[in-house]
């Protein structure tokens, strides 16, 4: 297949000059443009850049080697292949054009072949030009210093990107030949061995090798990169170590932190786990021994009261002055079975557990000596952990109101929804309590954190009182 | 079933008020069972769980039911309803709890009434089942 054709740009002052050189590129297909000047070649190098500009010696307004100097030191024009064209007989002039930076020279007049034979060569040239400034381009967009190094122990550089100096601190040019300082002297002396190793290691396997080591740049702080690289086989049997290096730190410390909270989350969510687990433990505890209680000493106390019943209707009417001091006993004892009952069912109350919060709570209200209303329930059970823990916040929160809220009426809610269960009482006495460290409604807000729930008291002076319990309950 | 003997004064032929004990406590039925007998009821049978508390009321058919609130199968407030609700016996409720943890479920229960255990005396129970 034919390459396209190249786009050439003919700078002579002379028509002959243009004519035996126009004709057979546009035979051979390629895009001809002709300026006769130097400023008009410039207006139109910039205009649109060609593959191949062929400038004839000595231009009016321009010469040609302030031609080829010109476009050599414009970075936007220096990929243009120049090829300088003299007279045969000037050919001895063609170094000086060459050293101001021409790529070729031709001496016209010349054979067709030869011409079209240059510019191919020209436009190959200009090709290579265009495709390395766009790698350069590459590479200094891409968010990683890219390097060519000697597989030795300094890693000397042959090329690293500009991006090394964003991550090291360093421009690039120092590594070049370790001409400033190699850069395994950037490496952290921690991490320098082990690297060396990874890296020798991967290339006597002739695999690719990836790397997180740190590096210590020149302000002194340290920076985690992370490089990938792999042994590549050059020209001349030179072999080169190729890769890039990313800083990694931002990651790294965003994975730390991340890592860190994780602990820290899996540590709360344990301590709260615990505390559950105490409490929980607690409640059963307390359920236990008012079970034993009723089990064991209320019973043996019930069935002497009965013995000492039945001991004195027979005595009333065999001895009744006998039975006088029984009876006596008998009070005594009554009075140590109401104390211990007392005990018991403040230890726990076993309704809670036999028939659930709200028939608890009622029969809690039941005894108080004020207007308490249960004006919102659920109609089932709610787990035990659960019931008993809002059951001490209504217990707790309704003793505050008899003792020290001076309350009139009392009302509370209890409710279920969308795996939380709440509680809420509220009173219309003088207000004023706090859920503060070391009080009632303090460890009421242990109890309920402990349930992964939140305690909220609302008590402006002279306001009334409502406190608001809500805990998970799945 | 009312049964005759001899009342706690020795005379003989009295109508007594027949009693089924109904408790998972033996100590406490046994002391139950002597001071009502002493007091001139008939305690015709003993039950200690809330299933056979049913049957034995079903097939001795006593006049009363002493019924502990907290049995090991059933709830004491469920028998109670069931043995009303048949119309089997008077339930009297009784616990060494406290009557007052238990709000209003002596009522709904169809229970005659509530007796703290170690207040039971025939005159305690005569005074519950009379109410």
């Amino acid at each position: 297949m034919p390459e396209p054709g190249a786009d050439i740009l003919i700078v002579a002052g002379s028509e002959l000059v243009v004519s035996t050189v126009r004709t057979p590129l546009e035979d051979a297909g390629h895009r001809v443009r002709a300026v006769a000047d130097g400023p008009s070649a410039l207006t139109e190098l910039n205009r649109q850049l060609p593959d191949v500009v062929m400038a004839e010696w000595d231009l009016s307004g321009v010469d040609s080697l302030g031609l080829c100097r010109a476009v050599r030191l414009d970075p936007e024009l220096c990929g243009t292949h120049v090829i300088v064209m003299t007279s045969a007989a000037r050919t001895a002039r063609a170094a000086e054009a060459l050293e101001a930076g021409a790529d070729d020279y031709l001496a016209i007049p010349v054979e067709r072949s030869e011409l079209l034979a240059r510019v191919r060569t020209g436009r190959r040239t200009a090709q290579l030009r265009a495709s390395e400034a766009r790698l350069r381009a590459l590479m200094a967009n891409v968010p990683g210093a890219i390097y060519r190094c000697a597989p030795d122990r300094d890693w000397t550089m042959e090329l690293i990107s500009d991006e090394i100096e964003r991550i090291s601190g360093y421009p690039s040019g120092d590594f070049i030949d370790s001409e400033v300082r190699t850069f395994a002297s950037i490496i952290h002396p921690e991490d320098r061995e082990r690297v060396e190793a990874a890296v020798f290691e991967a290339c006597a396997a002739a695999r690719p090798f990836v790397l997180e080591y740190r590096i210590q740049r020149a302000d002194g702080d340290s920076r985690w990169v992370l490089e990938r690289g792999q042994l590549v086989h050059g020209t001349n049997g030179r072999t080169w170590l190729d890769g890039a290096i990313f800083d990694i730190s931002a990651q790294r410390e965003a994975e730390r932190e991340r890592r860190k909270r994780e602990a820290e989350q899996a540590r709360v969510a344990e301590l709260r786990a615990s505390r559950a687990r105490i409490i929980e433990a607690a409640d059963a505890a307390r359920r236990r021994i008012e079970r034993d209680l009723h089990d064991g000493a209320q019973q043996r106390f019930t069935a002497v009261a009965l013995q000492l019943r039945l001991l004195i209707s027979r005595l009333q009417r065999s001895a009744p002055d006998v039975a006088l001091p029984v009876e006596e006993a008998l009070d005594e004892l009554q009075r140590a079975i109401d104390e211990l009952r007392e005990l018991a069912r403040g230890i726990h109350p076993a309704l809670l557990s036999e028939r659930g919060l709200v028939r608890a709570v009622e029969a809690l209200i039941s005894r108080l000596p004020m207007s308490v209303k249960l004006r919102e329930a659920p109609a089932q059970r709610l787990p035990q952990a659960v019931e008993a823990g809002l059951y001490y916040v209504i217990a707790e929160t309704l003793t505050n109101a008899c003792k020290h809220a001076d309350a009139g009426a009392v009302s509370i809610a209890i409710g279920r929804a969308d795996g939380r269960a709440w509680v809420e009482v509220a009173d219309d006495g003088v207000g004023g309590a706090t859920a503060s460290e070391g009080s009632g409604l303090g460890g009421l807000k242990d109890r309920v954190e402990a349930l992964d729930g939140r305690l909220t008291v609302l008590s402006p002076p002279g306001g009334g009182t409502t406190v608001r319990a809500e805990v998970a309950c799945a | 079933m009312t049964t005759h003997g001899r009342d706690c004064f020795g005379h003989n032929d009295v109508v007594q008020p027949t009693v089924l004990i109904v408790d998972d406590h033996a100590t406490f039925r046994r002391s139950a069972r002597l001071l009502l007998e002493a007091e001139g009821y008939a305690v015709v049978g003993e039950a200690e769980d809330g299933r056979s508390a049913l049957s034995e009321a079903e097939s001795l058919e006593p006049d009363i039911v002493l019924l502990d609130v907290f049995l090991p199968d059933l709830d004491g407030f469920e028998v109670a309803s069931q043995l009303t609700g048949r119309g089997l016996a008077v339930v009297v409720l009784t616990s060494s709890r406290d009557g007052r943890d238990f709000g209003a479920l002596v009522a709904e229960s169809g229970a005659r009434g509530f007796i703290p255990k170690s207040d039971l005396c025939g005159a305690s129970l005569a005074a519950v089942v009379g109410s």
